[in-house]
């Protein structure tokens, strides 16, 4: 399976998993059609939601963490959204290159928390802060490819606001 | 000169066929960004009001400890409704049930079954429900028994159609059923198997007075061996008895009150107590 995100308030992965009872009510009313509805097992695993950010990654619009009636997704701002943590390498990013005579941005101009989770150190070099929730559009507008998210299921403490 | 009372089949398929129709038409309209109704059979939202499985909310209340509002409001409405009218979901709303009878309709006329069907239980559904619930708190990581919800996979089949345009292959399983019902003339997902009608039976026979088929003996002009109504029974239940098996099997559907109408009229539906 492609690397994948869960929706904005998740929980833990396995609160998520007993809570859910695949409803779809989540992908039903994403504004960006993001969220997909995939078995976690082949045999006994429930249909949950999932966002796959390299296809489609979510714009934070915090509909489906509003409408989720088992509290799977809870709901919460777009700051405390906790799906994951955006991790940039600076020695292949083109903003951080010199002479390359480029000024990229284009995960800071698209980041839909733009000056609080990406900010522009020095004015020209962007910076993921604490404050970046793991949406993933940095890492699918990236045009050299070199943001990689890390899902709060990955994270220490399991998400929930964790930081590596 | 006495005029028939209305029958009640036509009403109860223009139910389960707008129902069926509605759930295609959901994902089309959340699609088309109008989103006051949505979700599926396992948990429903009409402009904020929740409806809900019962079993898909014991499940996940069971598995996470909690419970939020909505799941509390969306199985009450269920039970609440089956309380006072029996489990009418089977017989007027599920989907998998319309087709299965239409299966079974055409599979008892291809295959001569018995006209008697065997006699409906209650302890295999039981049984599912209860190992369900115990593989929930000893090792299954999500609620399995939506995976065994018909109506549940035909809505989620018609979500992934039209979210994802692409066919959900573990919905196949409905028509693999169907089929089978109709080579065997028989309804055995419903009689034996469906974890789904469980909890909304039981609450069904909770009330003696809530709304059912009551027999008045003093009306029938049946002979000892012809038993239409019976016969119209796709359950395979005896509209005539009256206990705690009727209450927990039948599913008010009203076929045998329909077969009953052009006779003595001895089957009706009444609140209160039995004659």
């Amino acid at each position: 399976m492609p690397p994948f995100l869960r929706p904005p308030g998740v929980r833990s992965e396995k609160d998520l998993k007993a809570r859910c009872v695949s409803c779809g009510c989540c992908a039903a009313v994403c504004n960006y059609a993001c969220i997909e509805m995939t078995p976690d097992h082949i045999f006994f695993g429930g249909w949950t939601p999932k966002i796959f950010q390299r296809k489609s990654p979510c714009f934070l619009c915090m509909k489906c963490s509003a409408i989720c009636p088992t509290g799977a997704l809870r709901n919460v701002s777009m700051e405390e959204s906790g799906m994951g943590v955006a991790r940039l390498d600076r020695a292949r990013c083109v903003d951080y290159r010199k002479n390359t005579g480029i000024m990229c941005w284009t995960c800071y101009e698209r980041c839909p928390l733009k000056g609080k989770a990406i900010v522009l150190k020095k004015g020209y070099l962007p910076e993921v802060t604490e404050q970046c929730v793991g949406c993933g559009v940095c890492e699918f507008v990236c045009p050299v490819n070199v943001i990689t998210v890390t899902p709060s299921r990955n994270l220490p403490g399991n998400g929930r606001g964790g930081r590596v | 000169m006495k005029c028939l009372p209305l029958s009640i089949r036509p009403f109860r398929r223009t139910t389960q066929a707008g129902v069926a129709l509605l759930f295609v038409l959901v994902p089309v309209l959340n699609r088309m960004d109008i989103t006051a109704l949505s979700g599926n059979f396992l948990f429903f939202n009409v402009a904020g009001i929740p409806l809900a499985d019962p079993l898909s909310v014991l499940q996940a209340a069971a598995g996470a400890f909690s419970v939020t509002q909505a799941m509390c409001v969306g199985a009450g409405f269920a039970l609440l409704l089956a309380l006072a009218m029996g489990p009418v979901f089977c017989s007027w709303v599920c989907p998998y049930g319309l087709f299965s009878e239409l299966a079974r309709a055409l599979g008892a006329k291809r295959a001569s079954v018995a006209p008697f069907p065997r006699r409906a239980s209650f302890a295999p559904k039981l049984l599912i429900v209860c190992a369900g619930l115990l593989a929930l708190f000893l090792c299954a990581p999500a609620p399995l028994l939506n995976q065994l919800s018909m109506p549940g996979w035909y809505s989620r089949a018609l979500q992934h159609a039209v979210f994802y345009r692409e066919a959900l292959a573990p919905a196949l399983v409905i028509p693999a059923l169907l089929v089978a019902e109709f080579l065997s003339g028989r309804r055995f997902w419903c009689l034996y198997l469906c974890p789904q009608s469980v909890l909304v039976s039981v609450a069904g026979a909770m009330l003696p007075g809530r709304l059912r088929v009551r027999f008045s003996g003093k009306s029938c002009t049946c002979a000892n061996l012809e038993r239409s109504c019976r016969e119209h029974c796709s359950l395979g239940l005896d509209p005539r008895l009256a206990g705690i098996k009727q209450r927990l099997q039948c599913s008010n559907c009203g076929d045998c009150v329909d077969a009953c109408r052009k006779k003595g009229r001895a089957l009706r539906f009444s609140f209160g107590k039995d004659v």
